[in-house]
């Protein structure tokens, strides 16, 4: 059976889990673990795997659903997770003081398959994320000579999940790498 | 330079026509590509922080201009909008400098279709989680 994948990353605490978890068909499988460090303050547990859901996509086979820590420490992980990659949602918690910072250190961990894969950056956690912020992150993404549409979500609202699915999915038909193995992007 | 000198130009006047030249040369270039085959293809540069209000038929116009340079025929192609459509939908995004604008040569033949196993998985998700594909 076919399978396809979509990848959500993001610094810790901004959603991933989340996210997948709004969509999913399956009791999502994670990773937590008790916060010992700093990000305690923010959470009780953080992914230090990943997090793992699916969809059933009858013949079109199973799309899975993977979320990555935020950590630069575990771009490794990236590996687990590349082949017949479709699309990646970067997610921002936009609540956070330091937002842009954990946007920036993900474009930089991922440069390379952002650019060359269908991407969605969602601001989440903020009802009305301000303008200033929007534009803060467009600016970054620039910065990185990334183009993506960026979008407002509450992701434990499935509707607003939906609308990221949307998207990278119009994305994905628009985009030069296609779904199959043959099509898959070329890594090295 | 309408009127008709009866005497060799000076140098301060010849030098206010060459510029006067150049500078029209400059703005024709500026809004019309090279003549030939040579067209305007365009590139996203960022997507509107607003497109959620854009017309939604625009939205396939930034999709496929954000991986790739293309020329206004392979858009309409791409994307089936009529080409007046596209047009408006570059213009706008020209206006807030969100285009980058390349004069280079079409390649002949139409540009590739969206592959049909692509389609029919949006189609399937938007299925199951209820959107139009």
């Amino acid at each position: 059976m076919r399978t396809h994948k979509l990848l959500f990353i993001g610094e810790p605490g901004a959603g991933k889990s989340t996210c997948i978890a709004s969509v999913s068909q399956i009791p999502v499988v994670s990773t937590d673990v008790g916060c010992t460090d700093e990000l305690a303050e923010l959470k009780e547990t953080t992914t230090v795997a990943l997090d793992y859901g699916e969809l059933d996509l009858g013949p079109e086979g199973r799309l899975l659903l993977y979320g990555l820590p935020g950590q630069l420490r575990f771009r490794y992980m990236f590996d687990v997770v590349r082949e017949n990659l479709l699309g990646v949602v970067v997610l921002v918690d936009a609540s956070r003081p330091h937002a842009l910072a954990g946007l920036d250190e993900t474009l930089g961990a991922y440069a390379r398959e952002l650019r060359e894969l269908p991407c969605v950056v969602a601001l989440n956690k903020h009802p009305d994320p301000p303008q200033a912020l929007r534009r803060a992150c467009t600016d970054l993404l620039r910065r990185h000579a990334q183009v993506a549409p960026i979008l407002s979500v509450d992701a434990r609202q499935r509707a607003d999940v939906v609308r990221l699915f949307e998207l990278l999915f119009l994305l994905l038909q628009y985009a030069p790498h296609g779904l199959s193995t043959e099509d898959s992007i070329a890594w090295p | 330079m309408a009127a008709a000198l009866h005497r060799p130009l000076r140098v301060p006047e010849l030098l206010a026509v060459l510029t006067e030249a150049g500078e029209q040369q400059g703005a024709l270039a500026a809004e019309d590509p090279p003549e030939g085959t040579v067209e305007w293809s365009y590139a996203l540069r960022a997507w509107p922080l607003d497109f959620e209000q854009w017309p939604r038929p625009w939205w396939p116009v930034m999709a496929l201009l954000s991986r790739g340079r293309h020329h206004v025929p392979e858009v309409v192609q791409r994307v089936g909008l009529p080409a007046a459509e596209v047009e408006r939908c570059l213009a706008q995004l020209q206006q807030r400098e969100l285009l980058d604008r390349h004069a280079e040569r079409r390649h002949g033949g139409p540009p590739p279709s969206p592959q049909r196993g692509r389609r029919n998985l949006a189609a399937r998700v938007g299925q199951l989680l209820g959107f139009v594909a």
